[in-house]
């Protein structure tokens, strides 16, 4: 094992402090494209101490364990990582910085350590590194599976784990309102989520309290992530994601499982939220596709409600779930808000009619 | 389904929900409105939901939508209107509901406040009541309205006085001229003048109604007034001051009439005003209250010392200038001032130029009663007396004893004793009021008529009385023969006060002296001032070596009271002057010793009781005839 990187006069002898001046080395290195390789070599092997390729190969044939980290070291680098982001300094630098430590090469290690971080900014409100997640979350994808385990993650930490509600986690669209609603869309995908789990899981009466809370305190929360990205040079920005969908389909799916009244408040803020969007056709806040998962569950509920012998029309959380699907929908098409409305209302026709919709779709086929 | 339909639907699903589930109900209404914008149903419905939830900045948003896009249709936003006027008009009352329509108010835009007021009063239709309170709503809420509404509410107002003068008058007074007295707008001449006399009769009212202090209701007309007369363009008049002397006022006055054209309204108005002004001060002194006795002073005529020769030089100057007041009380030159002023207005209005229209005024003010009491006691003064007597028949509220003193002050003005007015003596006497008082100076003057405040004491109606007989008897003094008796009599009144008198004292003393007898029967009773008991005992020392002189006074035992005098006089007791009756000098010597022994008391109650039982003797005096008819058969009036 050599005392210092090749090609660097870094000691990786002293850490964390090692650690920390790679960063700053790191500043100038990923700002110039050609050097993409060495900066990854730093990041692996004095940052995450992860061992060079010839070294790991040589431990695994001796049955030692791949990683260098001690959990004590982790410890060392979150504190250090929390510290560097919190000097000042650029947004551009410190996205980039970002993207390079956890943009690629997501080791179950790092990814492990990235969760740990964000739960410690989360909790000790660090601003500019939530909004480099923020970034992050977006240009991997929110429902993409590094998102969702740091959202996992982050329900465990402030939801599960926890008696009440953290202040810290109510505050967090003031404090990052990009990670928070970045956060909202990866978190939506967990529950009631039917093509994911086979069925419908609840979310934790906590976490539905709290994003509902958000949503209704900040009406512009879920337009967030459309602020635009700060990235490195000749980075590609990815496609917005906005929670509307994904927590629409917890308030319109929600009658099948839960009599909560927390669903009819978080239902009310979305439409508060639908009737506030100013949208232009390309950047349309409602994808039909997302809409469509909504339908299929809904055609799932009757095609269930039939093989019981059981009318559609009779079933009492059939026509609740309309009815909020009906007012979501008219609302949305009124603010213009769907892509490809025309292909929902054939799907929402073909449905089990309820009385709303059908005065929704009578207004808007007139169109 | 209609569009009525689904709009019914769509209400009456969010109604069902309102109270479970407010979210939901409104998740329907927000649908709703995108779906049926115009519909008043939804958007009231909206309202509604943040009515209950007591969301001030929604609800306003709807409520400004309702009355923006839905004027005059619907009862429910009228009935929502009249409940935030109300609240707004009861700002304290402090109920939720009071509250709540407050902050909904103050979320409202000033435009939409605006227009709720001026929508509200262009459909109150009948209801002038409202209307007014919208409009003074208004002027509140938006002062710069008040420029352009104001002629308008006060059209109103002359409107409404017509059905409910004591309301409209209240408002008129206590809520809109407080708001435009900074910038009056410009109002008919017959508008504001109407407007004036509105106010003037509101705070006479609360004068009349109201015995304290009535400076401020006077600051206040006096305000009106320059309100008034900004209105109209009238020269300004002065502010109103409780120190200024009237004479000020009266000066201004002059100022303004010599520069007006004749008849002109504010000559009319400004002189009608002091005249009130003055007035009010006559009336308000006449009842002054002294250590919370109210003592009520009376115009009533003076006393002239009366000599032989001057008789016919008086009566003709009498009716040549008007009289003066007597200094008789410490209010008395305050009260002349203001008479005085009062009828100088009073002469002003009632020439050819205002006479019309100051007539109507004083219809139009609830004066009456101060106009009846100052008529009277202006005719007193000028000497007209039957026109004294013919307003005398129309006063009704004054008391039985004033009644009885005016009477006899009329008969005084004539220069000759009725036998009503000796009867009103004697009424008097026997109505005497609690209140002792103190004689006045300068009850009698000399040459010139005059008049007197008499303040309602017993000291200064007794004086009075005595000071009538006297004046009447006096004169016998100089018609020989007059018998010993009335010299007595004479003596008796005289004591009232011997040094208004001297001359008659003495005259009565010149009589006594040259007789050779004389029978005083009124010593042992009625004589108690030391100076006549001296003069006697002079006298009687005196002439003891003259051969010829007899005094006569009552038995000094002839009664245990001497001031009551049984049925029975006691017998007359002769005091011989001829030396040789030693017991009979002794007898005289303690008569004169006993009645010293008298000098203290209260001359005011003995000759209250003198006059009343020696009524029939009195009279006869005055009268000339043996048997005046008993006390028993007179009737007054």
């Amino acid at each position: 094992m050599s005392s210092s990187v090749e090609g660097t006069n870094i000691s990786i002898r002293n850490y964390p402090t090692c650690a920390v001046d790679a960063l700053t080395r790191l500043e100038g290195l990923v700002a110039t494209r050609n050097k993409q390789n060495w900066a990854m070599k730093i990041i692996s092997e004095v940052i995450f101490l992860e061992p060079s390729e010839g070294d790991a190969r040589s431990r695994k044939s001796q049955g030692l364990p791949t990683s260098q980290m001690n959990l004590f070291q982790e410890f060392q680098l979150i504190i250090a990582l929390i510290e560097y982001f919190s000097r000042p300094g650029s947004d551009a630098t410190r996205n980039a910085i970002f993207l390079s430590l956890f943009g690629s090469n997501l080791t179950p290690q790092r990814s492990k350590l990235l969760s740990r971080l964000i739960s410690t900014a989360v909790s000790g409100s660090v601003a500019p590194l939530l909004s480099s997640a923020g970034t992050w979350m977006q240009q991997v994808g929110c429902k993409t599976p590094p998102s969702l385990e740091v959202a996992q993650n982050i329900v465990s930490d402030f939801i599960l784990f926890s008696k009440k509600t953290s202040e810290q986690l109510k505050q967090l669209p003031l404090v990052g309102p990009q990670f928070a609603a970045n956060f909202m869309v990866a978190v939506a995908d967990l529950y009631l989520n039917e093509q994911r789990d086979g069925t419908l899981i609840p979310p934790p009466d906590a976490l539905l309290d709290a994003i509902t809370e958000w949503i209704t305190e900040n009406p512009t929360l879920c337009q967030a992530s459309q602020q635009p990205l700060v990235l490195p040079a000749g980075a590609i920005a990815m496609p917005f994601a906005t929670p509307i969908s994904g927590l629409l389909r917890w308030a319109v799916l929600a009658p099948l499982i839960s009599q909560r009244s927390a669903y009819s408040n978080l239902h009310l803020s979305l439409l508060q939220t639908l009737q506030q969007l100013v949208c232009s056709g390309e950047a349309a806040a409602l994808h039909a596709q997302d809409l469509m998962q909504i339908v299929k569950s809904l055609q799932n509920h009757c095609t269930r409600l039939t093989e019981a012998n059981l009318s559609p029309d009779a079933d009492a959380a059939y026509q609740k779930c309309m009815e909020r699907f009906a007012q979501a929908v008219q609302i949305a098409l009124n603010t213009n808000c769907i892509t490809n409305p025309i292909q929902l209302l054939c799907m929402l026709e073909a449905l089990p009619p309820h009385a709303l919709m059908k005065i929704v779709l009578a207004a808007h086929k007139k169109l | 389904m209609s569009n009525d339909e689904d709009i019914l639907y769509m209400v009456k699903q969010a109604q069902t929900l309102r109270k479970i589930d407010p979210c939901g109900a409104k998740a329907w209404i927000l649908t709703a409105q995108t779906l049926y914008p115009n519909a008043f149903n939804i958007q009231y419905e909206a309202y509604l939901l943040e009515r209950d939830g007591k969301n001030y900045e929604q609800a306003a948003k709807y409520f400004s939508i309702i009355a923006a896009n839905f004027p005059n249709q619907h009862a429910e936003l009228w009935q929502e209107i009249n409940f935030l006027t109300n609240a707004l008009r009861n700002e304290n009352e402090n109920s939720p509901e009071q509250e709540y329509y407050v902050n909904l108010y103050k979320h409202l835009t000033p435009e939409v406040q605006h227009n709720i007021f001026m929508h509200t009063i262009n459909n109150c239709g009948d209801n002038l009541e409202q209307c007014i309170y919208i409009y003074i709503l208004m002027f509140n809420k938006f002062p710069k309205t008040a420029a352009t509404q104001a002629p308008r509410l006060l059209e109103m107002l002359a409107e409404g006085m017509k059905t409910d003068p004591d309301l409209y008058q209240r408002i008129l007074v206590e809520e809109v001229l407080p708001m435009i007295q900074h910038k009056p707008p410009e109002l008919s001449p017959l508008l504001a003048c109407r407007l004036y006399t509105n106010s003037l009769e509101y705070y006479l009212r609360q004068i009349m109604d109201d015995n304290s202090d009535s400076s401020d209701a006077w600051k206040n007309i006096f305000k009106v007034l320059m309100i008034c007369g900004q209105m109209m363009g009238w020269e300004p008049f002065l502010p109103f001051s409780k120190h200024v002397s009237q004479n000020v006022y009266w000066e201004k006055l002059v100022d303004i009439l010599s520069a007006s054209p004749a008849g002109s309204s504010q000559v009319l108005f400004y002189a009608t005003t002091l005249f009130i002004y003055s007035l009010h001060g006559y009336i308000r002194n006449c009842r002054l209250k002294i250590d919370d006795t109210e003592i009520s002073h009376v115009l009533v005529e003076g006393f002239m010392e009366w000599s032989a020769e001057e008789v016919d030089r008086t009566s003709e100057v009498q009716t040549m200038e008007p009289p003066k007041f007597s200094l008789t009380t410490s209010i008395s030159p305050e009260l002349s001032k203001a008479f005085l002023h009062a009828a100088q207005c009073w002469q002003l209005l009632n020439t050819d130029q205002f006479q019309r229209d100051f007539s109507q005024l004083m219809l139009a003010l609830p004066l009456a009663p101060w106009i009846s009491r100052f008529l009277f006691d202006l005719a007193i003064y000028f000497g007209h007396r039957d026109e004294a007597n013919k307003l005398m028949a129309e006063m009704t509220t004054e008391s039985s004893l004033v009644q009885s003193l005016q009477i006899l002050s009329l008969n005084l003005m004539q220069g000759s004793m009725t036998l009503q007015g000796f009867q009103c003596i004697l009424k008097i006497l026997g109505e005497l009021p609690p209140t002792h008082g103190q004689q006045l100076d300068n009850m009698t003057l000399k040459g010139h008529r005059h008049m007197i405040f008499l303040p309602l004491t017993r000291s200064a109606l007794v004086q009075y009385c005595t000071r009538a007989i006297i004046s009447r008897i006096s004169r016998k003094l100089f018609e020989p023969p007059c018998s010993d008796r009335l010299l007595g009599d004479l003596l008796v009144l005289l004591q009232i006060n011997l040094l208004d008198d001297v001359p008659l004292i003495q005259q009565i003393f010149n009589l006594i002296n040259q007789r050779k007898t004389f029978n005083m029967r009124t010593l042992s009773n009625y004589i108690i001032t030391i100076d006549i008991m001296e003069e006697l005992n002079f006298m009687w020392n005196a002439q003891q070596d003259e051969t010829n002189f007899e005094l006569t006074g009552s038995s000094p035992g002839g009664s245990a009271t001497p001031l009551i005098v049984g049925a029975v006089p006691p017998q007359p007791r002769r005091i011989g002057t001829r030396g040789a009756d030693k017991g009979a000098r002794d007898e005289f010597k303690a008569l004169i010793r006993q009645q010293i022994s008298r000098c203290n008391e209260n001359i005011i109650t003995l000759l209250a009781n003198f006059i009343t039982q020696e009524q029939l003797t009195l009279g006869q005096y005055i009268f000339g005839i043996p048997q005046p008819p008993p006390i028993e058969t007179i009737v007054i009036k």
